[in-house]
């Protein structure tokens, strides 16, 4: 039994070098770019770049493609040094949730157009799934592509696209073919974000982020831009939410926002005494140690069995389920301890730890609802995972 | 599932749970629950043959030495029957505590007979209605002919109306410090003066109250005493909580084995309940506290026998282990429905043990305790926790 993920010294200087880049390039204004969904600034675009020049976001992909070798361990070490600086992956969605099935499915043209530029950290994508009517039930999607030739026709509606309005690229999936099961008429594509007719509206959210609406009106892509096979997208679609759901939540990212809430809890005063020698504080603070500690070994869980070589099915389901609904428990802990103070914004005066658990209470709302409801999950765990009937 | 075992634990768990399905029926565990050894005489043999007692004895006193680990492959099949019995008292909790100390005439009077299966031991450090620590030794021992007098009341100790030996902590009296001023005794429990008197825990008669009036320990029967001692005493109730949690993780596989099956079978509404999302989604929580449970559990034991365990990490194991399978229980319980709550079946049965489990080697709130206590002294060693693992 061994539970050493970071074996090889070579995957070691990797993280090693990694995290001393990130210590002296991450400014806070590029993380909030990143965090914020608000869009990419000029800093942003240059961070990416100057990361992508390294090779490392190339890290676990083939040279051919711009990739730098290593392993899928030096995909979870990239991850995990970017949440333990609390930012994230410059051009998360191309690089861990598209790049990954053009990878694996996408023509010899499209990784040749695509992939090298996304390990340069040149662009970025935007997923097309949701509609209107068709959230939970993705596979109920109406949007159509007609065939016109060496081209689709494409003409509906989207929403919930958070980085369409600075995106290079649309991931869209779209209705290719109305007249089979619903699964099986459903096709990927990357669109140029700009294309003429997309027009893009915002969507303010609870959590401060910007996510869209986006109209198609008889937008023309090109047949090579398809994705994989003709009417197989629903299953491409599936795999890159696998990544997703494996990505974007790392517990590793709670621990500064902990340890500065244990700083606060002995450094304020209520009711008389430090809070942390409240019992009850201290119970809490304990708890969500805990649970950090537990969402860390299902992460590490994760990438063990893909170092195994094994692909991951209902496994990343779980790790979000338990990784979203924790943080959850955590922001509620944390409001209880903090009391009134817990509730003052960033820009108000007093406000402690910056107003950074209250936004984190707000935007944590999204966590067991985007990239697959926990009820969606927990039926996909139980029917993938443990065979109960559909 | 997907912890990697090694070929040793790979033979561990298959030829454990082939004898122990074969040996041990709901029945049986029912039975032994009224029964004060707690496991027939002839099972023990047999438990013995295959080397169990010996696991964790070293091997310079007949033992195979195994890593903890190993340890904790076993214990997670002996859940899975609810096994009752002297054997976690005996060869887990004792010789935890026993392969810490120095004393090799003890070992070489224990260690040897506890291998073969020849006798049982018990444990008796604190009080298990107060805290955990070394101001809240249960006995004490004062100087009495050719050694010393012993006294005092444990109120709950595991296997002690069972075990041969007694490990007994007691203050010296010699010291206002109480880390300085332990001694660890072994108590044979023929002695005069050892009264016991078993409890009637959920799980059936498997402890004891234990009341020491003036019993002689000669000077052969001090294991240890001093400074070094303490810590000593806590890593091993401290690893021993995990190996508890190994039991539990255990036992909760099994109901949540049950409990899909069951989902699979049984149809209401011209259908099997198992498409319900309502049950669906029981299974899937029972699975995840199962998987971060399970695997939270082997890691430590890793970390264990890499001698890189902190005291936080044993802790949130139990935390975890006892708030998963908690609700593990409960949901298992909820899709079985009214049958589940019959005797007859087998989740009293994971019932009975798992709370009783859940309160041994310290609950939830004392070891929330213990992770509260560390995480808010100078160096909070959580935070380093991830980073080289």
């Amino acid at each position: 039994m061994d539970f050493n993920l970071t074996t090889t010294d070579e995957e070691e200087n990797f993280r090693v070098k990694l995290s001393a880049f990130l210590d002296r390039e991450l400014t806070p204004q590029i993380c909030r770019q990143h965090s914020m969904d608000l869009g990419l600034g000029p800093e942003a675009r240059a961070f990416a770049l100057k990361l992508g020049a390294t090779g490392w976001l190339g890290r676990g992909w083939p040279e051919k493609y711009g990739g730098s070798g290593g392993s899928v361990i030096d995909e979870y070490i990239l991850v995990q040094e970017f949440a333990r600086h609390e930012a994230f992956v410059p051009n998360i969605v191309a690089r861990f949730m598209c790049g990954p099935v053009i990878l694996r499915h996408g023509s010899a043209e499209m990784k040749a157009a695509f992939l090298p530029r996304i390990a340069s950290g040149e662009i970025e994508f935007s997923l097309g799934y949701t509609e209107p009517s068709s959230g939970s039930d993705l596979a109920s999607m109406r949007m159509r592509a007609v065939d016109d030739g060496d081209s689709y026709i494409m003409t509906g509606q989207k929403i919930f696209n958070t980085q369409s309005h600075f995106a290079d690229y649309h991931w869209l999936a779209v209705r290719t073919n109305p007249d089979v099961p619903r699964h099986h008429g459903i096709s990927l594509f990357v669109v140029d974000q700009r294309a003429e007719g997309i027009t893009i509206r915002p969507i303010e959210t609870l959590g401060g982020e910007r996510t869209n609406e986006v109209f198609y009106d008889s937008v023309r892509v090109p047949k090579s831009r398809l994705v994989g096979g003709l009417n197989k997208g629903f299953y491409y679609m599936a795999e890159a939410l696998g990544y997703e759901r494996l990505m974007l939540f790392q517990a590793i990212r709670l621990v500064p926002p902990f340890k500065r809430l244990v700083a606060y809890t002995k450094s304020t005063m209520r009711g008389g005494r430090l809070l942390c020698d409240n019992p009850d504080v201290r119970r809490h603070l304990a708890q969500m140690a805990t649970e950090i500690r537990i969402a860390q070994a299902l992460e590490d869980r994760a990438f063990a069995l893909l170092k195994k070589g094994n692909p991951l099915d209902h496994e990343s389901s779980l790790l979000k389920l338990f990784a979203s609904s924790m943080r959850q428990r955590f922001v509620d802990a944390a409001l209880d301890i903090m009391g009134p103070a817990g509730r003052l914004e960033e820009d108000s005066e007093g406000a402690p730890l910056a107003g950074e658990i209250i936004k984190m209470a707000r935007a944590s709302v999204i966590d067991t609802i985007g990239g697959g409801t926990s009820e969606i999950l927990k039926s996909l765990v139980a029917t993938r995972g443990m065979g109960l009937p559909r | 599932m997907d912890v990697e075992f090694s070929e040793q634990q790979r033979l561990i768990q298959d030829s454990a749970r082939s004898f122990l399905s074969a040996n041990f029926t709901r029945q049986l565990v029912c039975d032994a629950r009224t029964a004060p050894e707690g496991c027939s005489p002839q099972n023990w043999a047999d438990m013995s043959d295959l080397g169990w007692m010996a696991i964790r004895v070293p091997e310079s006193y007949d033992g195979i030495d195994g890593s903890f680990v190993d340890l904790l492959v076993l214990l997670e099949e002996m859940g899975r029957v609810a096994l009752p019995g002297p054997f976690f008292p005996t060869a887990v909790y004792g010789v935890e505590i026993l392969r810490e100390c120095e004393n090799q005439q003890i070992k070489e009077d224990i260690f040897p007979s506890v291998a073969s299966g020849q006798i049982k031991l018990a444990v008796a450090l604190n009080n298990d209605d107060g805290e955990f620590g070394p101001s809240a030794v249960c006995f004490t021992a004062s100087p009495g002919d050719n050694g010393y007098l012993l006294n005092g009341a444990s109120h709950y100790v595991q296997n002690g109306h069972n075990a041969d030996y007694i490990l007994c902590a007691a203050r010296m009296g010699q010291c206002e410090e109480p880390e300085k001023d332990i001694a660890l005794f072994r108590v044979a429990t023929d002695m005069p003066g050892l009264c016991r008197k078993p409890l009637v825990t959920v799980n059936g008669i498997c402890a004891s109250e234990v009341v020491l009036e003036n019993v002689h320990a000669g000077s052969a029967d001090l294991i240890s005493e001093g400074m070094t001692l303490w810590p000593l005493l806590e890593q091993a109730t401290f690893r021993s909580a995990v190996a508890k949690s190994a039991e539990m993780v255990g036992a909760a596989a099994r109901i949540l084995e049950i409990a899909v099956a069951h989902a699979k079978e049984r149809h209401q509404f011209g259908q099997a309940i198992g498409s319900f999302q309502a049950i669906q989604h029981h299974c899937a929580d029972m699975l995840t506290d199962l998987d971060s449970a399970r695997w939270m559990m082997y890691k430590t034991g890793w970390l264990i026998d890499e001698g890189r365990a902190t005291r936080q990490d044993m802790a949130m194991t139990k935390i975890w282990c006892n708030e998963a399978c908690r609700r593990i229980l409960r949901s298992g319980h909820q899709v079985m429905g009214g049958i589940g709550y019959c005797e007859e079946h087998d989740m009293p049965m994971f019932f009975r043990y798992l709370r009783l489990a859940e309160s041994s080697l310290g609950g939830t709130d004392d070891h929330l305790a213990v992770v509260a206590d560390d995480l808010l002294s100078e160096e909070p060693s959580m935070i380093s926790g991830n980073k080289k693992d």
